[in-house]
């Protein structure tokens, strides 16, 4: 299926597009973006709600017509992307006209891209008038930008002039960035300013329920003076990308949009992606640089595997065929297997990222040491998954493209752990705090950690004991 | 900064096959025979839906 439409490869560099290469994220947003068209073309003509879709078609029209980089920053930020697919979606409900609930929840959804239109048209710097206000509760997150509303709830009626039109009640208000009126404030959230890329920290634009994403309430209960008070250390965590995993950060400072933050051990899981959320993600603001970036890489992963799947599914099998019954060396829970392909995608750049780490002569040895054993970790643990992975899995064609890349490259990282010098038999660091200068008592070593963690759910496998990196 | 390949929407509504693709399911939906716009979903943005933590 290599030279169909939609496959992965389309005959370019297979490795390169599995990892680095813009082109997924180029054919995803355009896919995301064709969605839209066709959802405008097909009220356009059928008009399911009996002329409800009039402000939806002309500001849709306007937005088309209107700065297309403008539009790009928007679309490829939250919320875009989930709400041009629940837009399709609902679209679909209405035009059946089997369901009496489709054609209010497809009114109340476009409601909704009032606010996609207004981040695009704040980015141009135009001005944009409502027919009907957008009633919000707040905080709001203006799309594609780091500006958040504060005050009650309210309605958004334009912009006018580079001011937000606010309705409260009979009142306007007209509220320049950075200021206050009446009860609504419009602040600016940090943003994470490293080689070009520019980050916006800030909980809002995941806060929404329908994304459920874990660590996000506590990211907006920790709220935006947390995220001022972390800038630096994501600063800090961002450089380390830079220069210690230059092919992620090549990606990472053009896709990443949003990073929200959640105290240590707020939420019980220490970072969070979401497919409808591609660009960002939520993660625990660890008070270490070399650490968060760690996540940083680690998350950016989840997504591309999100796009390279949104472009063809890797997995040939339905969602209820895939049970979570499967051990994972990194969780405490077992895992479907699609949960093992991310984690053995997102793990290879992540090993990489410790080997350069533990390589770099200036890291001091403690970071050198958890280095060592995240890397040697990492390629003990690679084995029983892929063997899990081999017996269990059915692929798509293009599923045993990806597949094929990601044994290859993990291959390949196991070399270079080898040449390194590393094994099991490096000292575990596992338990030991962040600034901790290495274990206290008898130190086990890193092959005796993964057997143990193996034999906490019965695999055998790893039970051996060998601590030669496979 | 410079983001993804700039998103042209009006290439995109007068070229892409995939925007005839998605209409067709959309338009389907009128018919006595509609595709099945779930299974579309799950097949053209598999991702979809999904968390991964």
């Amino acid at each position: 299926m290599l030279n169909a439409p939609d496959s992965l490869a389309r005959g370019t560099d297979a490795a390169g597009f599995v990892w680095t290469a813009r082109e997924p994220f180029d054919r995803f947003y355009d896919k995301a973006a064709a969605a839209l068209v066709a959802v405008r073309r097909a009220l356009a003509v059928h008009q399911p709600l009996r002329g409800g879709e009039a402000e939806f078609l002309d500001l849709s029209a306007r937005v088309a017509a209107a700065d297309a980089a403008a539009f790009t920053l928007m679309f490829t930020a939250p919320p875009a992307y989930a709400w041009t697919v629940g837009a399709f979606r609902l679209t679909a409900a209405a035009l059946t006209g089997r369901t009496p609930e489709a054609a209010p929840s497809l009114a109340r959804h476009l409601e909704g891209f009032k606010a996609l239109a207004l981040g695009q048209h704040w980015i141009a710097g135009c001005d944009l008038d409502l027919a009907a206000p957008l009633a919000i509760e707040l905080p709001f997150a203006v799309p594609g930008t780091p500006w958040i509303l504060f005050g009650p709830p309210a309605a958004i009626a334009g912009l006018a002039a580079g001011r937000l039109i606010i309705r409260e009640g009979r009142r306007a208000h007209r509220l320049a960035p950075g200021a206050d009126a009446g009860p609504f404030s419009l602040r600016r959230a940090p943003v994470a300013e490293v080689d070009g890329a520019e980050i916006v920290l800030s909980p809002y634009p995941l806060a929404a329920a329908e994304l459920d994403l874990r660590g996000a309430a506590q990211a907006v209960a920790a709220g935006l003076e947390y995220h001022i008070e972390k800038l630096e250390l994501v600063r800090q965590a961002l450089a380390m990308i830079a220069r210690h995993a230059p092919a992620t950060w090549t990606q990472f400072r053009e896709v990443v949009r949003v990073i929200a933050l959640q105290p240590p051990g707020a939420s019980g899981y220490l970072a969070a992606s979401s497919a409808d959320a591609p660009g960002a993600f939520v993660t625990s603001a660890v008070d270490c640089p070399f650490e968060l970036a760690n996540f940083f890489i680690h998350e950016f992963h989840h997504t591309r595997m999100f796009v390279l799947e949104a472009l063809a599914p890797v997995l040939a099998m339905a969602p209820e065929a895939d049970a979570p019954v499967h051990y994972s060396p990194w969780r405490d829970d077992r895992r479907p297997l699609r949960g093992l392909l991310h984690s053995l995608y997102v793990h290879v750049p992540v090993t990489r990222y410790w080997l350069a780490v533990r390589a770099a002569a200036d890291a001091g040895a403690a970071i050198a040491g958890r280095a060592a054993d995240r890397a040697a970790r990492a390629a003990l643990q690679y084995d029983p998954v892929l063997e899990t992975f081999e017996r269990h899995a059915r692929l798509s064609a293009d599923g045993r493209l990806v597949w094929g890349e990601i044994v290859r490259a993990v291959r390949e990282v196991q070399a270079a752990v080898r040449s390194a010098g590393l094994s099991g038999d490096e000292v575990s660091w596992e338990g030991v705090p962040l600034g901790g200068r290495g274990p206290t008592g008898r130190p086990r070593t890193v092959a005796e950690s993964v057997r143990e963690h193996a034999l906490r759910f019965g695999v055998a496998g790893l039970a051996g004991g060998a601590s030669a990196v496979p | 900064m410079a983001p993804i390949r700039k998103i042209d929407l009006e290439r995109i509504d007068g070229e892409s096959q995939e925007t005839k693709r998605l209409l067709e399911v959309l338009e389907s939906q009128r018919s006595d025979e509609p595709q099945d716009a779930e299974a579309v979903l799950r097949q053209r943005f598999s991702a979809a839906g999904t968390k991964m933590e």
